[in-house]
């Protein structure tokens, strides 16, 4: 879960569970992802917006700004001296925003464990999905994609007591 | 020993005579990862300086722990668009460590995966360059339903779309299925009516050539000294191609042509390539309909007979060359792996002293040499 | 000035003829030509295959041999005339590794020297730009050493796997 360290109350705060709720349905049907695109799963992520897999029905428009997105797509392998500058257009992202790892090699470096330059994504940064696959089907991805819209539609608390509908 | 760190953070630094450093990259719209800083005054650029690494995975330090077997895994995914032209080089090295000739029916189902793969990389790099010259994002969504049909003859005879792992020294895996030849014929001829679409719309369009001709114009002399690979290196007038200067597989029995051009653009690098899909498409089919009977691998002997080995091949982005230095065991002692784009970033660095280059040409510049970075990464 | 096309073997005659017992032929192939020269004439050497037609550089490297005390460098060039790959090797000292830099002969090794140089710990002299080129902004050469280097531990950057962390 990501958050702010000086997060101030704003209006959004105030109304009724209903109204947040369909602001997170609104949300949950424009997820703009910022394209971070650093490894060989790369050609399975744009064969995703083709025809035959087409993501953008779900309302997922590829953008390269990153003051204008909401996920964060980590595409296969990150190397060390890519972590920094990813952490960089990390925090340039405007809140709510979600973290979603495709591949084995960010997850766990994959097929290179030996590797000197490689790193993990969660050592440095909070994630919410991960899809695991070398590279993973688009079908997966897809998969993937749908259940961070119920992710992103419904938050419940850690001892799945209350539910919690969140704003920021 | 000197050594200077590159500021993580530096975005525009100004220098005088009114010149300033701008930053571009690396997290790009359109590929990869990889830092240009180029210097200009807002109109003209003087200088372009690369900055790779951003995917460096250490793959020939890697390859020391694997036996051959196993060292396919991570090697094939050096480039994941045409993992075959890679392997070719590997499997050619040890090949001849071992001293092992494949079977012919192996030579001949290797040349038809590695042209297929030659056709999906080509569309795509001719995507991206169009997405870089202003067609965004049109012709890349083109190219990625033209390659699904291809994808799924890879998966029927491989079983994975993109990393196959199918070619091991002395052969490969296993034998094609059954109806695979009319199922790739078929392809064949939905994509030689997908290319009269792409000639219309984009490569002969009047507003395509205006934005591409006489942009970055590398001599013929230049590219030699440079070490250009590829359709770079055939745009401008060489006449080397891997596959017949140095035949391999079934590449000495069939019947072919390089294609060269002499205007050494841009807009030529883009027609090269261009081309060479339609002689892709036309080698498939001459090995579909001769491809001999027999078995498909065959066992590497204990021992090597030799120590070192060079074997080049050609990849869709140039050509790539294994330096394998063996001591006997089942494991290499050193792998020198000399890709393509690690060759052409150092011409896209060369070009602004032998010409002008104003700042609106830098991506159809950049994208027409199709750098891959994973590639120069390895 | 036309140059008369050779093959291999025509290649380390004219070698053996120029530069007598300090070059070794290692190998001899069909299209191939494996040799090795003492450090002192690498650059007579080089100057002289780019005289004779071998304009372009395509691979460039080095090997750690901790066993024999040294680190072999080589270079292989192919010509656009004759249609071959000369192949170059020679060693120099492991203790204080350094050669100086064939980038007026052909220039298009100069990212390949630089890759050697932070990859092996080899110092290229006269070399414009000594920058870190595939490796992390915030490498340390003490702490974490050479890679390429036969002596480097692979072991501690293994990642954990499954549920450890």
């Amino acid at each position: 879960m990501s958050g702010s360290n000086d997060y101030k109350a704003g209006l959004l705060e105030k109304m009724p569970k209903t109204i947040k709720k369909m602001f997170n349905w609104g949300r949950s049907f424009s997820l703009w992802p910022v394209h971070l695109v650093t490894g060989c799963c790369s050609p399975e992520y744009m064969q995703l917006f083709g025809p035959r897999y087409d993501l953008e029905r779900w309302g997922v428009l590829p953008l390269a700004s990153s003051r204008q997105s909401d996920v964060m797509i980590f595409v296969g392998n990150v190397a060390r001296k890519m972590m920094i500058r990813a952490k960089r257009v990390y925090e340039q992202m405007p809140e709510p925003k979600w973290v979603y790892v495709i591949g084995a090699c960010a997850s766990s470096k994959g097929p290179f464990p030996e590797s000197y330059s490689l790193v993990r994504v969660k050592d440095y940064m909070p994630v919410d999905m991960f899809v695991a696959g070398c590279p993973p089907k688009p079908e997966a991805i897809h998969y993937g994609f749908l259940k961070l819209r119920e992710k992103v539609l419904n938050e419940v608390e850690e001892d799945g007591s209350k539910e919690v509908v969140r704003t920021t | 020993m000197h050594r200077y760190l590159t500021d993580p953070f530096q975005e525009i630094e100004e220098v005088e005579g009114g010149l300033f450093k701008l930053n571009i990259g690396p997290q790009h719209p359109i590929s990869g990862q990889g830092r240009f800083i180029v210097l200009t005054d807002g109109e003209l650029v003087y200088d372009i300086e690369v900055d790779i690494g951003y995917s460096h995975r250490g793959i020939e330090k890697i390859l020391e722990y694997k036996n051959y077997i196993q060292a396919v895994v991570p090697l094939e995914r050096m480039v994941m668009l045409d993992t075959s032209n890679i392997l070719m080089g590997f499997v050619r090295a040890v090949e001849e460590l071992y001293g092992v000739e494949p079977p012919p029916r192996a030579n001949y189902i290797r040349t038809i995966i590695n042209e297929l793969n030659r056709i999906s990389s080509h569309l795509y790099a001719l995507g991206l360059y169009a997405e870089s010259a202003g067609w965004n994002p049109a012709v890349f969504i083109w190219t990625t339903v033209d390659r699904e049909p291809i994808l799924d003859i890879l998966e029927m005879i491989t079983g994975a779309r993109w990393s196959h792992s199918f070619f091991i020294p002395g052969g490969v895996r296993a034998d094609l299925p059954n109806g695979i030849k009319e199922r790739i014929l078929d392809t064949m001829d939905f994509l030689e009516r997908r290319l009269e679409v792409y000639e219309d719309a984009w490569i002969y369009n009047e507003t395509f050539r205006m934005r591409t001709e006489g942009v970055g114009v590398l001599p013929r002399d230049k590219a030699i000294e440079w070490g250009a690979a590829g359709p770079s290196l055939r745009a401008s007038g060489v006449k080397y191609d891997t596959r017949l200067n140095e035949p391999y597989s079934a590449y000495p029995e069939l019947d072919f042509k390089i294609v060269t051009h002499t205007a050494g653009d841009a807009y030529a690098r883009g027609w090269v390539r261009f081309e060479e899909i339609k002689v892709s498409i036309d080698l498939v089919r001459q090995a579909i309909e001769n491809i001999p009977k027999g078995p498909v691998k065959k066992a590497l002997p204990p021992r090597p007979v030799k120590q070192e080995a060079l074997a080049r091949a050609e990849t869709a982005r140039g050509e790539i060359n294994f330096y394998i230095y063996t001591e006997g065991r089942d494991k290499p002692y050193r792998v020198k792996i000399s890709p393509a784009s690690f060759r052409n970033f150092f011409v896209i660095e060369q070009m602004p002293k032998i010409q002008e280059i104003k700042l609106a040409d830098v991506p159809p510049l950049i994208y027409s040499f199709d750098p891959w970075f994973l590639d120069a990464d390895r | 000035m036309r140059l008369k096309r050779m093959d291999p073997k025509r290649l380390s005659e004219l070698l053996k003829d120029r530069f007598g017992e300090r070059i070794t032929i290692t190998s001899l192939e069909e299209r191939r030509l494996f040799f090795k020269v003492d450090y002192e004439i690498a650059h007579d050497v080089a100057r002289f295959l780019k005289e004779n037609g071998f304009d372009m550089a395509i691979t460039m490297g080095g090997t750690d041999f901790p066993k024999r005390n040294v680190i072999e460098i080589f270079y292989g060039v192919w010509s656009s005339t004759h249609d071959f790959v000369a192949f170059m090797k020679f060693d120099i000292s492991r203790e204080n590794p350094r050669f100086r830099t064939f980038i007026d002969i052909w220039p298009a090794v100069h990212n390949y020297e630089r890759e050697t140089w932070e990859l092996l710990g080899v110092d290229v002299e006269g070399h414009p730009r000594l920058k870190l080129l595939l490796l992390p902004d915030d490498w340390s050469f003490e702490e974490e050493g050479y890679p390429l280097r036969k002596d480097f531990d692979s072991s501690r950057y293994r990642s954990p796997w499954g549920d450890e962390t």
